[in-house]
């Protein structure tokens, strides 16, 4: 009995992160390292924060942003690479 | 001795009559001659002088239009000496002011070579900074650095996410 009580309730769960899954919005993240789990659940966090919804993080790794992140989704972007800074500096000093 | 009046007589009018007749015929004339003479010798010393005193006049006219003339060709080289400094003064002072003009358009263009250059040269430094702080960020940062970086740019999202 109690074991399926437990089985309903783990299918649900399961159904439900499916659910999840599919209404969540794409979001990509590209990083020189890899996003531990635990900070992929932070930036879903803020971009929900920040743009309403639910965001599922695709990882790129690529080491032409320096360090940093840089976050696309849709048209919007966030760019907080040293990539970035640097471009910025560049602009500064070149007269 | 015996003076004989009459012949004394005859003689003196003999005489007398020598005397009229050399005066007519040989006394008179010669007094002509030497009289026109005279003249025409008075005639001509005047002449002479007359010619003299032309001649004099003449000098003096002749010195007078040299003198004149002298004058004119003084001042007409006086006036050509003025007008050719005048000419010369215009054409060193056109010389001088092109020259200045090319001097300045030298300058300009000097200046802007080497305003150009420092462009340049400062761009390909910052380039070259830009290039060597790309390298060095990428040589010297560690998995933890990134890792590191990653957490504080996540920290600067949930600020702003509060903001």
């Amino acid at each position: 009995m109690w074991r399926k009580k437990r089985q309903i309730k783990v299918a649900s769960e399961a159904e439900q992160k499916r659910a999840i899954e599919t209404k969540a919005k794409a979001a990509l993240v590209v990083s020189v390292v890899a996003l531990s789990p635990f900070q992929r659940r932070e930036i879903e966090q803020i971009l929900a924060g920040l743009f309403g919804g639910i965001y599922k993080i695709e990882n790129r790794l690529d080491d032409s942003v320096i360090g940093g992140l840089y976050i696309k989704i849709g048209d919007k972007a966030i760019d907080a690479t040293l990539r970035a800074k640097i471009e910025k500096l560049k602009e500064r000093l070149l007269p | 001795m015996n003076i004989n009046f009459f012949q004394i007589l005859f003689q003196i009018v003999n005489f007398a009559i020598l005397l009229f007749l050399l005066k007519k015929y040989l006394y008179g004339p010669i007094l002509r001659i030497l009289e026109q003479r005279a003249r025409k010798i008075r005639d001509g010393l005047e002449a002479a002088e007359k010619s003299i005193l032309e001649q004099e006049k003449l000098e003096h006219e002749k010195k007078k239009l040299v003198i004149a003339a002298q004058k004119d060709a003084h001042k007409i080289l006086e006036g050509a000496r003025i007008r050719a400094e005048k000419v010369e003064k215009g054409l060193l002072e056109k010389a001088h002011q092109e020259a200045e003009t090319k001097i300045q358009k030298a300058e300009n263009i000097a200046k802007a070579r080497v305003h150009q250059m420092e462009h340049e040269l400062e761009r390909k430094f910052t380039q070259t900074v830009v290039a060597t702080t790309e390298t060095l960020l990428k040589d010297t940062l560690t998995p933890h650095d990134q890792k590191a970086i990653i957490h504080a740019q996540i920290e600067r999202l949930k600020k702003m996410k509060k903001t």
